[in-house]
């Protein structure tokens, strides 16, 4: 057992910080509560994808709505990748680490629409 | 000059008599002593050396010692004899210092068990019968004795450094707390048992109490820390259990430790930023300690206990939750530099 190196290292990962802060943004914004339960009921690779799609195909009806940021294409594959090298568990609990904290100034005025990965 | 408190394996008998020969040479030399955790045995030295004949009889302070009401606690399975118990000690360390001293001033010395005085339950839990042996249907195990000068240490530096909670004021429920000195530089005994000061929280179990009283330790370690830059007094731990009445006696419930490593060094690598990590969790605490709130609470405890990532994951499971429900306040959303702080901790 060793302090938690990896999960500092996923929670400051580029792709993990852009998707954590779209939970963050359908959860508060959104009330997209059931994308959580989606991902704390993930437990293989397949399941987590599964729920990230979800969550995608949630968040984009919200994202047009008010115009919000999604997580760009290389960050989903990413994501992906990051599953494969550290596993569901630490990845799960780096993205809803993410979602939980307060939002930052400029996410809340934050409206540019950039390419998604649907 | 050293002095040597070897220990026995019985937690909060070593500390006890740990804390108890730091106030003895706090008393003697009017000056700070150091109070160093060495594995095998707590290491003291006064900053200056006892004066050659010394007595505690005459100080001042060492008589206003024996006033405080932690006395009649460490005694409270003794009942009305606390006051003769309390005398008893004072006596003892009183009149064999020069022994106790030479004693412990050799790094080989022991404490013999089985003749002395008995190792008050209030003191130590292991000392209940019934705990150290298979009892069998025959509740006839011995009382636990120890030498009467180190039972006189522990009785001082329990009653001195120990902390008593009592739950509610209709039953005789305590939760009893000791810290347990890593590296510190013992002054006053006020000033440790002031980092376990009652924090007005209803607890839902003696784990989550102790939980929460580490917490606001490292809280309050932190504010030093800050204020002068670095973490001077290290802890390793806080040693807690539980007494309850049942019928005419008093007995034993759940006890532990919990270990302060991944606080004290979150202090450690920055006093300043630790702060929100410790607010934080504070408020999970707090929040967790209202009726309905009870899985915030134990998700808290358990993280605090465990720092581990099923701890971790459950507890943000949770706080998200309660964000969902409306329960938490804005303002009491943590940061992105607290999350950081806390997953620094976190052992996967």
């Amino acid at each position: 057992m060793s302090p938690s190196n990896s999960l500092h290292e996923l929670y400051t990962h580029p792709a993990v910080q852009e998707f954590g802060a779209a939970l963050r943004r359908s959860l508060r914004r959104g009330d997209n509560f059931a994308s959580i339960t989606d991902l704390e009921f993930a437990e293989t690779r397949e399941a987590f994808a599964e729920a990230i799609k979800r969550f995608l195909r949630r968040y984009e009806t919200l994202a047009r709505k008010m115009e919000l940021r999604r997580p760009p294409q290389e960050a989903l594959e990413q994501l992906t990748g990051l599953v494969d090298t550290y596993g569901v568990k630490l990845v799960r609990a780096a993205l809803i680490s993410h979602a939980l904290v307060e939002e930052e100034i400029q996410e809340t005025s934050e409206t540019q629409p950039i390419g998604g990965a649907s | 000059m050293l002095y040597y408190i070897t220990k026995t394996g019985l937690d909060v008998f070593d500390t006890a008599r740990a804390w108890g020969l730091a106030v003895v040479l706090n008393v003697l030399t009017l000056d700070e002593v150091v109070l160093t955790d060495s594995e095998w045995t707590f290491v003291l030295d006064p900053v200056l050396p006892v004066p050659s004949g010394a007595s505690l009889n005459s100080q001042l302070q060492w008589v206003t010692l024996f006033n405080d009401e932690n006395w009649q606690r460490v005694f409270m399975t003794a009942k009305k004899k606390w006051t003769t118990k309390r005398d008893k000690a004072r006596n003892v360390l009183q009149n064999n210092l020069a022994q106790i001293l030479s004693n412990i001033y050799q790094p080989a010395n022991v404490v013999s068990f089985g003749t002395g005085e008995t190792l008050p339950g209030g003191l130590d839990p292991t000392s209940f019968k019934g705990l150290r042996h298979d009892t069998r249907a025959r509740y006839a195990e011995d009382q636990l004795k120890v030498e009467e000068n180190h039972w006189a240490l522990a009785c001082l530096g329990m009653a001195t450094c120990g902390t008593y909670h009592q739950e509610s004021k209709q039953q005789s429920n305590w939760l009893v707390l000791l810290p347990v000195p890593q590296q510190i530089r013992f002054w006053y005994f006020q000033d440790v048992r002031d980092l376990l000061r009652p924090s007005g929280v209803r607890y839902h179990s003696v784990q989550n109490a102790a939980a929460h009283y580490a917490v606001q330790l490292a809280e309050r370690l932190r504010s030093r820390a800050a204020a002068v830059e670095s973490l001077r007094d290290r802890f390793s731990a806080v040693l807690y259990f539980r007494l309850f009445g049942a019928g005419q006696q008093i007995k034993p419930a759940q006890g532990h430790q919990i270990r302060l490593e991944p606080l004290l060094d979150a202090i450690n690598r920055d006093p300043h930023g630790s702060h929100k990590m410790l607010r934080w969790l504070d408020y999970c605490f707090r929040l967790g300690s209202e009726k309905g709130n009870e899985d915030l609470a134990f998700a808290a405890t358990e993280l605090v206990m465990r720092w581990d990532l099923d701890a971790y994951d459950r507890l943000i499971r949770t706080f998200v939750r309660f964000q969902k429900r409306g329960k938490v306040k804005g303002e009491n959303y943590p940061t992105i530099e607290t999350i950081k702080e806390v997953i620094h901790n976190v052992t996967v």
